[in-house]
């Protein structure tokens, strides 16, 4: 070469294309640039309005910041959660999350609840209530969907019965679901922002990292479908 | 082959990181601070257990996004939203429970805090 290196300038375009995306990959995967200031203990301060230190960053301590179940369960003591403020005089009349959750069945997921709340309420572990005024019971339906465009993953069991206990029709139709199956081209980025089922599913719900409990269906392996 | 690569890229991308507050807390802070008060943190993990999802996105007809009911402190004091409930009869009321409602450190914005969070790209 006549510069002396080793490449052909076309290989040497490529060598630095790829180490920029191999650095951009590594930045995605370790969460890198990503800083949430209050969970690092910063607060706004009362005068200035910029975020001041609140408490030291500092790493979790499963001593000091967690409360064990009985099962190996664990969830974030309130007032190391990030979010209370400890200093509050009355965050010592709430209720933590580890004294009602524990009770509950579910599994050591670290995601969620750690609870699984269809579980909780078909075994009567919690009973809770249909509707605040007297009336009507509400309308429940039991049909499954399965939605089949997955691609290598398992198919979508949608569980008509799981949702009708806990919610109203008119939280799902019409929007953002129509009462018609296979009437939406859904798709995970969808989903993980917050859409269709991401909705519930990434907020309240189960979240969308539980990958199997939705694509729950198997196809026949070995046979043409 | 093409599952494993899925699954392969899959845990990459969303491998879980500890959560920081219990998940599906909410937090109210479009007026709060602002007032000089606490934001208010609303623990969907304990609402459910006592009511169902229906009863206030459906009955009390709380809309499903954060911020869209745009709750302020006089319609509590005229017994709507939240105070549907803590009116003394149903759950503890208003006076003096301040600051079990505005319990949270200021500066945290209203949304979703237990959302689960991902080490992936945004706020997944
Ligand atoms: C809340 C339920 C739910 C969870 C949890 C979930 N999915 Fe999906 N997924 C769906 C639905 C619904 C579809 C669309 C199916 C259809 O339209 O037939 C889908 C489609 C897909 C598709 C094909 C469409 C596309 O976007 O390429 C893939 C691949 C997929 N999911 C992977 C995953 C992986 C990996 C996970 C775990 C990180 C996951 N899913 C978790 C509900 C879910
Ligand atoms: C959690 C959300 C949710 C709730 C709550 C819900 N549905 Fe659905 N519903 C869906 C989805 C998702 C589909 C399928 C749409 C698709 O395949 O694109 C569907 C499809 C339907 C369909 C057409 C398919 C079929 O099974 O025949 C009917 C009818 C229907 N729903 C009725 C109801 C009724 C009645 C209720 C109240 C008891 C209800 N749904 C509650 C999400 C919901
Ligand atoms: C309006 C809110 C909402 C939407 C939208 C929603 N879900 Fe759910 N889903 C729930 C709730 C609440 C539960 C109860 C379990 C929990 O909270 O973890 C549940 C439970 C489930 C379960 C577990 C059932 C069981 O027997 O364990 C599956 C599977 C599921 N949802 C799939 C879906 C799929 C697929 C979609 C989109 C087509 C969807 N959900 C949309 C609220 C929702
Ligand atoms: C005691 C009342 C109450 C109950 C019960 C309740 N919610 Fe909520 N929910 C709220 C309030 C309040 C908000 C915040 C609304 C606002 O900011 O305007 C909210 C917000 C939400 C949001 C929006 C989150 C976002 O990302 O924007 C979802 C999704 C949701 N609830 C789902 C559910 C599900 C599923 C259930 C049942 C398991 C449920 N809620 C039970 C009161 C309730
Ligand atoms: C459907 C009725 C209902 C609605 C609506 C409701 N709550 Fe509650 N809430 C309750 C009940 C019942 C309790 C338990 C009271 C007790 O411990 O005696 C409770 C308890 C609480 C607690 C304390 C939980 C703990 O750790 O002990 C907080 C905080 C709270 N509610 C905030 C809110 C906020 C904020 C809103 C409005 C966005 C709201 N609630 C709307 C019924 C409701
Ligand atoms: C049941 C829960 C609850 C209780 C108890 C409560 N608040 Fe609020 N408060 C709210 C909610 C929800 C908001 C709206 C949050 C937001 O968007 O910033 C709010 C907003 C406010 C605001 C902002 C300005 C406005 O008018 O909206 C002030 C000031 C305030 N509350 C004062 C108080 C005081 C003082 C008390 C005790 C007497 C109290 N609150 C008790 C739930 C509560």
């Amino acid at each position: 070469m006549a510069d002396g290196s080793p490449w052909p300038a076309r290989w040497r375009r490529w060598k630095l294309r790829f180490a920029l995306l191999a650095i951009a990959l590594a930045m995605v995967v370790t969460g890198w640039g990503h800083v949430d200031l209050n969970a690092q203990g910063y607060r706004r301060g009362d005068v200035s309005g910029e975020m001041v230190p609140f408490a030291p960053a500092r790493p979790l301590k499963p001593k000091r910041d967690l409360i064990r179940g009985k099962d190996g369960r664990f969830w974030r003591r309130l007032v190391n959660d990030g979010l209370h403020d400890k200093y509050n005089p009355d965050v010592g009349k709430l209720r933590e999350p580890a004294q009602t959750l524990s009770k509950l069945p579910g599994k050591r997921d670290e995601i969620g609840n750690n609870v699984d709340w269809v579980a909780a309420l078909r075994r009567g572990y919690i009973m809770p209530k249909d509707r605040l005024k007297p009336g009507d019971k509400p309308e429940t339906r039991s049909t499954d969907i399965i939605m089949p465009r997955t691609a290598a993953m398992p198919m979508v069991r949608f569980p008509h019965g799981a949702h009708s206990e806990w919610l109203d029709c008119s939280n799902c139709h019409d929007q953002p679901f129509k009462k018609e199956a296979g009437a939406h081209r859904i798709n995970m980025e969808d989903i993980l922002a917050g859409e269709f089922c991401g909705r519930c599913h990434g907020s309240v719900a189960f979240p969308a990292t539980d990958c199997l409990r939705c694509h729950s269906v198997e196809r026949n392996v070995g046979t043409a479908n | 082959m093409k599952r494993v690569l899925l699954a392969v890229v899959a845990l990459a991308l969303i491998s879980a990181v500890a959560a920081h507050a219990e998940y599906g807390d909410v937090v109210l802070n479009d007026r709060s601070e602002a007032a000089g008060m606490r934001p208010v943190i609303f623990p969907h993990w304990y609402h459910r257990t006592v009511y169902k999802c229906r009863v206030c996105h459906a009955e009390l007809g709380f809309k499903m996004e954060v911020g869209a009911n745009r709750i302020s402190m006089s319609d509590l004091y005229y017994g709507r939203f939240c105070a549907e409930c803590h009116n003394g009869k149903t759950a503890w009321g208003i006076e003096g429970n301040c600051g079990r409602c505005h319990s949270g450190m200021t500066g945290v914005p209203t949304g979703v805090h237990g959302r689960h969070r991902t080490t992936g790209p945004g706020y997944w």
